[in-house]
């Protein structure tokens, strides 16, 4: 039973999952502290493409389109972009527990955007700040493996690693010398994420980004297969690992660090949805990285809208995504008994 | 292959003026000791290391005038083993050989699929097709990635100890397997550490020591009490075994 279920999710994967997106964002716009009814959404969404009475308020109206839609379209290109990103870099590193900061972009983004906030700069100059600086991390962390002579997948690795630790050490430094009632919980806020301030124009401005380096990654599905049978395997069929590899990392930075710009720095859904993704339907690239964006999309949707129904104020994302994420990560491996961990 | 060296960056060298040629259909087993350089050998003929010296030449052509790309549709490389990380079935890892006919931004097309079905007919592993290569023991990894290397459709092989993590069936079975595969007309560089099985194999022997092939020819010819005693140091028998119908080469008690 089970197995014909599976089966059936592997044909239809894309179609049914889609759906199940479109119906999380119709419930997203429905969802929140302003009560609108569902028909009166629908009414307002017709109204758009129809000359049509809705009998909504200005207010609703303001509220679909102004509040929560740039904030449900944030959501899905934030989640789904880390979670192709994740899905990419898992494949490329040959390794299931590797996130899209492990090249230390989060970490860089984050400066640069503590860094930002620190000189009292907001806004877009803050965003361009923190993907400046989430580039520079990882044009420094390929710099190191260029030292290395014959630059195997795992110095990438390691370098990611110092460069974060780098780099989070500098985040340290900016808190600490923040003023303590002004610039530091603007600097902790950024740093746990949240897409609740976020406007049209910032879409507009890393929309594109996510998306055509989204496709980018989405072309290379089969090369990314071969990748991840190892260097020497790869180049054995006639890959150029070096200059495959530098587009993926190229990709996967410029996606990790606009998401980052959008929401701040959100763990978890880079890590956790391409293995959803791969119990869903297998590990080939060809299916797994357009299953991961749906799902991580799916993911940070669902995430934002408990994140601003359920206190009072809202719950910085990065939070939630840890707090819902670990558990049920869990469950998954526990469930599943994940074979490639 | 001809006056073909390769060292190190450090200065190393593994071997150092190789000559040898290698026709349409043949096999050549290389022998040598531990650290005598036959990996390195393979990888270089693989194009995966490059030469420090002197050339290997395809139908006359240079490898150092052909990419990657191009290597990879002329040589098909089977490592001595491999570590699956993710869960790909054998068809999908079979599918893979056929990366250096797909474009970079490409997918495998029904011509792909339908020449890696026919190479795990081939080698006889339809069962396992839909199988994850995770869950499948060393000899059948083993023969899927025979599979793979017969959908990449190269001129030669190159087979780093194929042998040497199978079990005694499984190690006899390759061998016919390989046999098969130049009847084909695949031509065939393994490196091995049982001189015995190249009486299975009929084919050239080339004993590396050194850095040297110190000499190549016929098995009846190499595989000699002496030359083994010069390759490996210690004392063997070659003698032909009637019940087998076949030579066989044994060690000897050493002390």
């Amino acid at each position: 039973m089970r197995r014909n279920l599976l089966s059936v999710l592997e044909r239809y994967h894309l179609i049914m999952m889609s759906a199940v997106l479109l119906f999380i964002i119709f419930v997203s716009i429905c969802v929140g502290r302003f009560q609108i009814s569902p028909v009166e959404v629908l009414k307002i969404i017709a109204s758009k493409f129809f000359s049509l009475e809705t009998g909504a308020t200005v207010m609703m109206e303001q509220v679909v389109w102004e509040v929560r839609l740039p904030r449900i379209i944030a959501g899905m290109i934030v989640g789904g972009g880390l979670a192709i990103s994740g899905a990419s870099f898992q494949g490329l590193f040959r390794n299931p527990l590797v996130s899209p900061d492990i090249l230390g972009v989060s970490a860089g983004a984050g400066f640069g955007a503590a860094l930002a906030l620190l000189l009292n700069f907001t806004g877009i100059t803050v965003a361009v700040f923190a993907f400046g600086c989430g580039l520079i991390a990882v044009s420094l962390v390929y710099g190191i493996t260029r030292l290395h002579k014959s630059t195997p997948t795992l110095i990438f690795v390691l370098s990611g690693i110092i460069v974060s630790a780098f780099f989070t050490s500098l985040i340290s430094l900016t808190k600490y010398i923040a003023d303590p009632y002004d610039k530091l919980p603007a600097i902790v806020f950024w740093l746990m994420g949240s897409i609740s301030a976020v406007t049209y124009k910032m879409i507009w401005i890393t929309m594109p980004l996510i998306v055509i380096a989204s496709a980018v990654l989405l072309l290379l599905r089969w090369r990314l297969n071969v990748l991840s049978l190892g260097d020497r395997e790869a180049r054995s069929l006639g890959i150029n690992i070096r200059k495959l590899r530098l587009i993926v990392v190229v990709c996967t930075t410029i996606i990790t660090a606009a998401a980052v710009c959008l929401g701040g720095t959100i763990g978890w859904i880079g890590l956790v949805t391409p293995h959803l993704g791969r119990i869903m339907v297998g590990p080939n690239h060809s299916r797994l990285l357009p299953v991961s964006f749906l799902l991580g999309a799916s993911f940070l949707l669902i995430i934002d809208n408990i994140a601003r129904t359920l206190t009072a104020t809202e719950i910085p994302l990065g939070i939630l995504t840890g707090i819902v994420g670990a558990p049920f990560f869990t469950y998954l491996i526990l469930r599943h008994k994940v074979k490639w961990l | 292959m001809r006056d073909a060296s390769f060292s190190y960056p450090d200065h190393k060298v593994i071997f150092d003026g190789l000559s040898f040629s290698l026709e349409k259909g043949e096999i050549l087993c290389i022998l040598g000791a531990n650290g005598a350089g036959k990996s390195t050998l393979l990888n270089s003929i693989g194009g995966l290391f490059q030469l420090s010296k002197g050339d290997i030449l395809f139908d006359g052509q240079s490898i150092r005038s052909l990419g990657q790309l191009e290597i990879a549709k002329r040589v098909g490389y089977v490592p001595q083993s491999h570590l699956p990380t993710f869960p790909y079935s054998v068809f999908e890892f079979v599918l893979m050989g056929r990366t250096p006919y797909i474009g970079t931004f490409s997918s495998p097309s029904d011509h792909d699929r339908a020449i890696a079905e026919e190479a795990i007919e081939t080698i006889g592993i339809a069962h396992l097709k839909h199988k994850p290569y995770t869950e499948i023991s060393g000899g059948e990894m083993q023969l899927a990635m025979f599979a793979r290397v017969v959908a990449q459709q190269p001129e030669l092989l190159l087979l780093d100890e194929p042998t040497s993590h199978l079990d005694f069936g499984n190690q006899i079975r390759t061998l016919e397997l390989i046999g098969n595969l130049s009847q084909k007309g695949f031509s065939v560089i393994i490196t091995s550490h049982f001189p015995d099985h190249s009486f299975l194999l009929s084919n050239k022997i080339g004993i590396l020591k050194d850095g040297r092939i110190i000499d190549i020819g016929s098995v009846d010819e190499m595989i000699t009490e002496e030359n083994m005693k010069k390759i490996y140091g210690i004392d063997v028998r070659v003698a032909y075994f009637e019940q087998a119908g076949r030579k066989i080469c044994v060690p000897l008690r050493q002390n």
